[in-house]
């Protein structure tokens, strides 16, 4: 490879990805951690007041309540969405008959326009006129019909049901592709070895999986921590902030409230935290694979 | 072969700068030109689809376009939450459009950074136009020696009820406080709803901030803002515990923390709630619906603990409509707003508005016809009672956007059961120190 | 020696025979079951489509029952609210142009940070966090600033408005697909075809690029989904009513105090089919470009 590594050839081909994201990305978030340091209300003047917004953060009940919702939803995520979107690509893996259209509608709910995933959802999980409810009471078990939504503690769990129903088909399309790049001679080989289905998911699979597995929850990661729509049309971060996440919080502050420079505070506290997450994961992922 | 991919990324750049080149060689609702020639004027409103969701304005400007030909009106919009961002955000880059609606508390500090075109001399140069206003809701839109807008709509909110369930359940449409909790025990018995609301709309919460009135609100803001007076003082937590009581009682829907504001209207118009948190832009809705023959509107009960004149009635005005201070660089386009405002709260304007049934914010002379609109009629007779006095405002208009959240929040808050009354008002207090 | 092999062959052959049966019988299970859980995923669109024949009142109130009549009010709103055939256009050109660049620059700098030779190896793995970092972001907080930018570089209601920021929101998505494929795969190929004697763009117009053909097409898959439902930058560039895009259509049935929920339904339902056709066609590239590279292989 050295000879084709000229620092001029490198240069090139690094150099457009570079400027858009400097000039797109890098740039408006200095901006934004800038105004994190004012207080604003999005007109006129910005009064730069230091880390008074960061001070304020730390005390400040509705971020903490956000922070634990969105941990709560990620742990779900990580619990329910992976292994679920894993063992769905490997069903769709298999030759079914009309594999494609089987596959294309378990991306639907990826697409569904957000509004209606919040009606819908809505009509499911309400605790009084909700689908589950409804069923539950009729069946005589109403003691375990809950405040699956709406309540003080369970909303955060039931968005991140929800937020599995709309990631799996996403993720498991990735974990597909992931399936498709294994050789297939590789598997050929391990059979005329007379290695089983369960071993040769275990030895081979699963191990040569392993990018797209790190791929797959850096993504669950990065989601959980910008998911907004699906909570706005949800519960709308009700009742009262109670099922907040840090996005429709940091929303809410920043547009509801008019308070800019705290909301870029809120935002730039996100974004480290889920900086720090995925780094410590990808850390953790590499120990695991030198051991 | 070899250099494929070069001349790709040069047709992609290409492709870029010739949309960039494109969109400067034909400047779209920028200062058309000045003088003589026809005038373009960018409107830009809170909903996406002006011609469906807002007849009203609509219809004003294809009537002004057709009485002036030479003034072209470039029409755009969004839905409210993402319009009024926009606006923020074309504010910070001086890229108004020409008029445009705004929410008061943002309007009024674009004014304050002097963005808006003061409209003192047009007012003094229509008189007509001034007196047509209720002078109220002109002294809304005042601050700082400048009338910074004028009233789009008139805000006029209150309890709408369905006169069939209390006569079905034998109680009194309630007028007194001590009367609604009365009707709200008897519902609650059989499995009525007594006032529609839903949670998940924050901003529903228009006859709780009407009943603030009735407590004082306005002897006292001035002193809250000031620091000497605080939300929770003894005649709001009265209030707050009056909502708690109505909690306690059954009096709204029990899933109210999951239900959305448009979710309480159905419940309304479906026969299911007795009475509906709402405001009369809700009319034309009722007027549809199975029970538009035995709605009615009502402005909240009153409070035998209340502060002062209990008979208020919430009208006043809703947002308003301003102008970009840089119309004025162009005399002609400067001339063209002032035609559009003109036009806008002239007889033939409220005309526009009357037809869509829309809360008036001229004093229309013409008529209603009684038969096919009743709830409509109903509106303008309880509008033209006598007897009522019409608040300043609304309390969350007032003040700023972060104490007016939290204004809706405390009150959900407590029809929620999440916060006890006092904390309810300890919350808003802090947002006000801020 | 000859009756040993014979015997092994027919014992592979046998072999293959239980195995093709095992997976045919595996595959009526695995069958039902894909049905299954598709249903499952499938049920609250399902009942989206029940509800696009119902009345606006009869949603909200009664959303469990079959709807009285067939009412097709839903689809006669949302075909008249919107003009199809102009979202289309639009959202096509911006997503097609969008996605030629982005996955152009993004492979280029996705290779160069995966098998090229850095001066030091820190400077490669930071170069290509950096570019990851972007994944953390939300969009929300990039739009003053990228309206800013867009309003000086006069792009304003243009495609271009809306082109530039989707590539650079990309970026991120983009890289770690890319480098996290490309690490998983090995390279001996290529160095096969150095040692042959081929340049830069051959390698990777001929070697590389057929071979990580899933992942391109992943990514175009994506990248197209993400723009025909991306709504804060489009609602914030775009005002002109000629420039609108498909995620902006249910916008028009919202109004201050009111929400359509029927026409959005039906404009919902008659949006997704398009999407879900679109991706079961180019889903099988997915599966046609593996098996493409894996014959050069």
């Amino acid at each position: 490879m050295i000879w084709l590594s000229k620092r001029r050839t490198i240069f090139f081909m690094l150099i457009p990805t570079l400027i858009v994201y400097l000039g797109y990305i890098i740039m408006p978030v200095l901006i934004s951690f800038y105004y994190s340091l004012t207080e604003y209300t999005g007109i006129g003047a910005a009064r730069f007041i230091g880390l008074d917004n960061f001070n304020r953060l730390l005390n400040d009940s509705l971020f903490w309540i956000s922070l634990k919702n969105t941990l709560i939803v990620l742990a779900v995520a990580l619990l329910l969405l992976l292994p679920g979107a894993f063992l769905l690509a490997l069903l769709l893996n298999v030759k079914v008959k009309g594999g494609n259209a089987v596959k294309a509608l378990n991306f639907a709910p990826s697409i569904v326009a957000p509004i209606l995933v919040g009606l819908i959802w809505v009509f499911i999980l309400d605790p009084q006129m909700g689908m589950i409810n409804v069923i539950l009471t009729k069946l005589g078990l109403g003691q375990f019909a809950l405040s699956w939504i709406g309540g003080k503690t369970l909303t955060p769990y039931s968005i991140g049901i929800v937020f599995t129903w709309q990631m799996i088909g996403f993720l498991a399309t990735i974990f597909l592709a992931g399936l498709k790049m294994i050789p297939r001679d590789v598997y050929e080989s391990s059979s005329m070895d007379g290695a089983s289905k369960v071993q040769q998911m275990f030895r081979i699979t699963i191990p040569m999986m392993n990018e797209t597995v790190k791929i797959n929850v850096i993504l669950i990661i990065t989601g959980v921590f910008k998911i907004f729509e699906t909570v706005l049309l949800l519960t709308n971060g009700g009742p009262n902030h109670l099922s907040e996440v840090m996005v429709t919080y940091m929303y809410n502050v920043t547009f509801t409230s008019g308070e800019y420079g705290y909301g870029m505070a809120i935002a730039t506290v996100t974004f480290l935290l889920t900086l720090i997450f995925s780094l410590v994961y990808m850390s953790l992922s590499r120990k695991s694979i030198e051991e | 072969m070899k250099n494929r991919f070069s001349i790709i990324l040069m047709a992609c750049l290409l492709i870029l700068s010739l949309a960039a080149c494109g969109s400067n060689s034909t400047p779209k609702n920028e200062n058309a030109s000045s003088g003589a020639g026809p005038v373009t004027l960018s409107i830009a409103m809170h909903v996406a689809n002006v011609k469906e969701q807002e007849p009203y304005m609509y219809g004003i400007i294809q009537k002004f376009q057709e009485k002036y030909p030479d003034i072209k009106i470039d029409l755009t919009g969004a839905e409210t939450q993402e319009h009024v961002k926009k606006m923020k955000m074309m504010s910070q880059s001086g890229n108004l459009p020409d008029i445009f609606w705004m929410l008061p508390a943002p309007a009024k500090e674009m004014n304050k950074a002097g963005l808006l075109l003061d409209l003192t001399d047009f007012l003094k140069s229509n008189p007509e136009v001034a007196a047509g206003i209720d002078s109220q809701m002109v002294s809304d839109y005042q601050d700082g020696g400048k009338q910074f807008g004028l009233p789009y709509q008139a805000l006029v909110t209150g309890l709408w009820y369905n006169k069939a369930l209390f006569d079905q359940y034998k109680v009194k449409v309630p007028e007194t406080y001590e009367e609604l909790l009365a009707a709200a025990k008897v519902f609650k018995a059989n499995n009525v709803v007594t006032i529609a609301k839903g949670s998940k709309d924050t901003f529903s919460t228009w006859a709780f901030l009407g009943m603030l009135t009735r407590y004082g609100f306005f002897d006292k803001i001035a002193d809250i803002e000031s620091g000497k007076e605080k939300f929770n003082n003894p005649d709001f937590l009265k209030l707050f515990n009056k909502i708690d009581e109505l909690r306690v009682n059954g009096a709204f829907p029990e899933n109210v923390s999951t239900l959305s504001y448009f979710q309480a209207v159905e419940m309304f118009t479906g026969g299911k709630a007795a009475m509906l948190d709402a405001g009369v832009w809700e009319t034309k809705k009722i007027e549809g619906s199975p029970i538009a023959k035995t709605a009615g509107f009502s402005w909240g009960p009153t409070f035998s603990d209340g502060v002062g004149n209990q008979k208020i009635a919430m009208a006043v005005a809703a947002a308003p409509l301003v102008a970009s201070a840089k119309v004025k660089d162009d005399p002609a386009k400067y001339d063209a707003v002032q035609k559009f405002f003109a036009f806008f709260y002239s007889q033939e304007g409220a005309a526009v508005m009357a037809e869509n049934e829309a809360p008036p914010v001229v004093k229309y002379t013409g008529t209603v016809d009684k038969a096919k609109y009743p709830v409509y009629a109903e509106v303008i007779s309880k509008l033209n009672e006598p007897g009522w006095e019409r608040p300043k405002a609304q309390p969350d208009l007032v003040v700023s956007e972060a104490v007016a959240n939290q204004l809706n929040d405390s009150i959900y808050g407590v029809i929620n059961g999440i916060y006890k009354p006092e904390q309810a008002l300890d919350l808003i207090d802090q947002k006000v120190a801020k | 020696m000859n009756s040993i092999s014979g015997a092994t062959t027919s014992s592979v052959a046998k072999e293959a025979k239980r195995m093709k049966k095992g997976r045919i019988s595996g595959n009526a299970g695995m069958t039902v079951l894909a049905y299954i859980i598709t249903l499952l995923m499938l049920f609250p669109f399902l009942w989206m489509l029940l509800l696009s024949f119902k009345t606006n009142s009869d949603i909200l109130n009664n959303p469990f029952s079959l709807p009285e009549t067939l009412s097709f009010d839903n689809y006669e709103r949302a075909l008249t609210t919107l003009n199809m055939g102009l979202l289309y256009k639009n959202t096509f050109i911006i997503a097609v142009i969008t996605i030629v660049i982005e996955v152009l620059i993004t492979f280029m700098s996705s290779y160069a940070l995966t098998r090229m030779v850095f001066r030091s190896e820190r400077l490669r793995r930071s170069v290509t966090a950096f570019l990851l970092a972007g994944l953390a972001i939300p969009a929300f907080i990039l739009l003053f600033p990228v309206y800013r930018l867009t309003l000086s570089f006069g792009l304003l209601n243009t495609y271009a408005s809306l082109i530039i920021p989707y590539i650079a929101t990309s970026i991120s998505f983009n890289t770690l697909l890319f480098t996290g494929f490309l690490c998983g795969f090995p390279r001996e190929v290529e160095e096969a075809a150095i040692i042959d004697g081929s340049g830069l763009l051959t390698l990777g117009r001929s070697v590389v690029f057929p071979i990580i053909m899933p992942v391109v097409a992943t990514v175009f898959i994506f990248n197209m989904l993400y723009i025909w439902n991306e709504f804060p930058f489009a609602v914030t560039l775009i005002s002109d009513e000629t420039m609108t895009t498909i995620s902006l259509g249910i916008s028009q049935f919202k109004g201050r105090f009111n929400i359509d929920y029927g026409g959005i339904i039906a404009a919902s339902t008659l949006l997704i089919i398009p999407q879900l056709v679109f991706f079961a066609v180019f889903q099988r590239f997915i599966i046609e470009g593996m098996t493409a590279g894996a014959v050069k292989g």
